[in-house]
């Protein structure tokens, strides 16, 4: 049975209290003829909850991994965003995307896997790994997904002013 | 000491089985499969690099681009991201009609896709009988769109084009053939004796599995993951449809048991509700604009005013397609990520593959519906510059006198 919206804030600030830095619902009206309302939690939280909040989330009900985690840069930190959704498969309007942003320091870019709680994001854990740069710890799996063999290890493509590798012998081959 | 032995077996990048690049590695015990292991990368264009260097509109064709069969999901999921990072209204027709463009790029994936299960195993006749099928949905497109595929129709806030009344014609005739079509064709492929010897208890992918790996589109729902963005999060037209469910193999009266066949039954049984879906929209289409700003100029600097974060996501042919954009006051997003359905099941075929049979390995790889090319069609220029296209009466008839030639 799905939860309401603000039962699930509710129960995340229960549990987590200040590590959670900061949490918000998105309304948004769908329908021409039968209008019904959207809502999308987005959530802030520290680094030290993430797996366990996960874990949390998946007691809840279905927890989906809808898109492979996206990433917004400042000074000296790293947003990692999961979107992840609540009450997939439960149809009428149930199921509610909860996007989980965990603030990484540039100087220690790692995070624990969720793997063990959601097996199905294991690709993209190993993308976030070889195009961001971000450790993810205890990945059972940590061999690149798309890029190639001989791209240098401190290369990430998809960084915003990503580093030339420091070893410029090596030939980049597409 | 075990007895046991095993020997690996490399299929891939490029292989005549496959239509896309991707290597398989496999761990084969006689002819059983024991373990599976997959490396993608072989296509991978950077898309989401490009499109930092794209303005808001440019990265709609480039999106169309990422698959040529799924040519609106991708634009659609989106141009929904940034519709709700903007909080932008899209137009009640412009609603129906993406839903109508969408639900008929859903109709010819599953035929082509039945035509690559066949062709798959061997039953070259049914390919080409849901390709031939098949061709009325793309003239269809073409017709309203001006393209077979890459359709070129949605815009942020809404659609290019409208779909004018004198279009409904066109539009119905299609829908009056494929109603028509419809039985015979189940008939052909679902009850079809060397289909059910093939496909059955192939490639099983259990509930826990798909719902534990994330699995999405037909995939999921052979599996018994009633699992639908249409139901579950609808957009466009799909609140309306009070009798809208997604599809499950207990439609045709089987217990979903998530094997080939089951996702062959979903796919079938999908190509009945598009039509339905279709007519709905056609009969309750709104009246009114079909996009809130025409200008592609006007609407980049709306966007340029915009700090904000949307998640788009539409159930594609394939499975559930999803973008997230983050927008900060730039001509175009600071961040797009995007997932297509085969990056959701391509994980899933790992656990597919278990205990199948060599012979089995094509059919299970295309059950999740990868990818494929779109057939060109034939046309001429003769040296007066006057353009002719080929039917199939003609290519009929010129290879009837080639074989009478040859005969001589």
């Amino acid at each position: 049975m799905a939860l309401h919206h603000d039962e699930i804030v509710n129960r995340l600030k229960n549990e987590f209290g200040d590590e959670i830095l900061g949490i918000n619902v998105i309304e948004r009206t769908e329908g021409v003829l039968r209008k019904r309302d959207q809502r999308s939690i987005a959530v802030s939280l520290t680094r030290k909850v993430f797996h366990r909040a996960v874990s949390y989330l998946k007691t809840m009900g279905t927890l989906h991994i809808a898109c492979p985690m996206a990433s917004r840069e400042f000074d000296d930190y790293l947003e990692l965003i999961y979107p992840f959704t609540l009450f997939s498969g439960e149809g009428n309007f149930s199921e509610i995307p909860v996007i989980v942003k965990v603030l990484l320091p540039e100087d220690d870019l790692s995070i624990r896997t969720v793997t063990d709680i959601i097996p199905g994001i294991l690709f993209m854990e190993r993308e976030t790994m070889e195009m961001l740069g971000v450790v993810i710890e205890d990945i059972p799996d940590p061999r690149r997904l798309f890029t190639p063999g001989n791209l240098p290890d401190d290369f990430k493509p998809l960084r915003e002013n990503p580093k030339e590798p420091e070893d410029d012998s090596q030939e980049i081959k597409y | 000491m075990s007895t046991r032995q095993t020997y690996p077996l490399h299929i891939g990048p490029t292989h005549p089985a496959f239509k896309e690049p991707v290597q398989f590695n496999f761990e084969i015990e006689g002819e059983r499969v024991i373990t599976c292991d997959i490396e993608f990368g072989y296509t991978h264009r950077a898309v989401e690099h490009i499109a930092r260097e794209r303005n808001f509109i440019q990265i709609l064709y480039l999106l169309e681009r990422i698959c040529g069969i799924c040519s609106v999901s991708h634009p659609m999921a989106y141009c929904l991201a940034v519709e709700q990072a903007a909080e932008i209204e899209v137009p009640p027709r412009a609603k129906y009609i993406r839903t109508i463009i969408g639900e008929l790029e859903r109709l010819h994936s599953h035929l082509l896709w039945t035509g690559v299960a066949a062709h798959e195993i061997g039953f070259d006749t049914l390919f080409l009988y849901t390709w031939n099928i098949r061709e009325k949905v793309l003239d269809c497109l073409e017709t309203i769109t001006g393209n077979r595929i890459n359709y070129g129709i949605l815009t942020i806030g809404g659609v290019r084009r409208d779909i004018t009344p004198d279009l409904y014609p066109v539009l119905q005739e299609t829908l009056d053939y494929y109603y028509d079509v419809f039985e015979r064709a189940r008939e052909i492929i679902l009850d079809n004796m060397s289909i059910q010897l093939r496909c059955k208890n192939v490639g099983i992918l259990s509930h826990e599995n798909a719902l534990a790996y994330c699995a999405v589109g037909p995939t999921a729902r052979a599996s018994g993951v009633p699992r639908d963005v249409r139901v579950d999060y609808p957009v466009n037209a799909y609140p309306d449809i009070e009798w809208l469910k997604p599809v499950s193999p207990l439609d045709a009266g089987r217990e979903p048991r998530g094997d080939v066949y089951d996702r062959m039954i979903v796919r079938v049984h999908e190509i009945h509700q598009s039509i339905d879906i279709i007519n709905f929209c056609m009969e309750n289409m709104p009246e009114g604009a079909v996009d809130v700003e025409p200008k592609a100029t006007k609407m980049i600097s709306t966007l340029k005013k915009v700090q904000g974060e949307g998640i788009g996501r539409y159930e594609a042919p394939r499975g559930e397609v999803s973008h997230y954009d983050i927008l900060d006051n730039r001509e175009g997003p600071l961040l797009m990520k995007v997932k297509a359905p085969t990056y959701s099941n391509g994980i899933t075929w790992m656990k597919m593959f278990d205990n199948v049979e060599i012979a089995d390995i094509p059919i299970v790889i295309a059950s999740i519906d990868p990818c494929v090319a779109c057939a060109d069609r034939m046309s001429f220029v003769d040296s007066g510059g006057r353009r002719s296209i080929m039917t199939s009466a003609d290519l009929h008839r010129l290879s009837v006198e080639k074989q009478r030639r040859i005969g001589k």
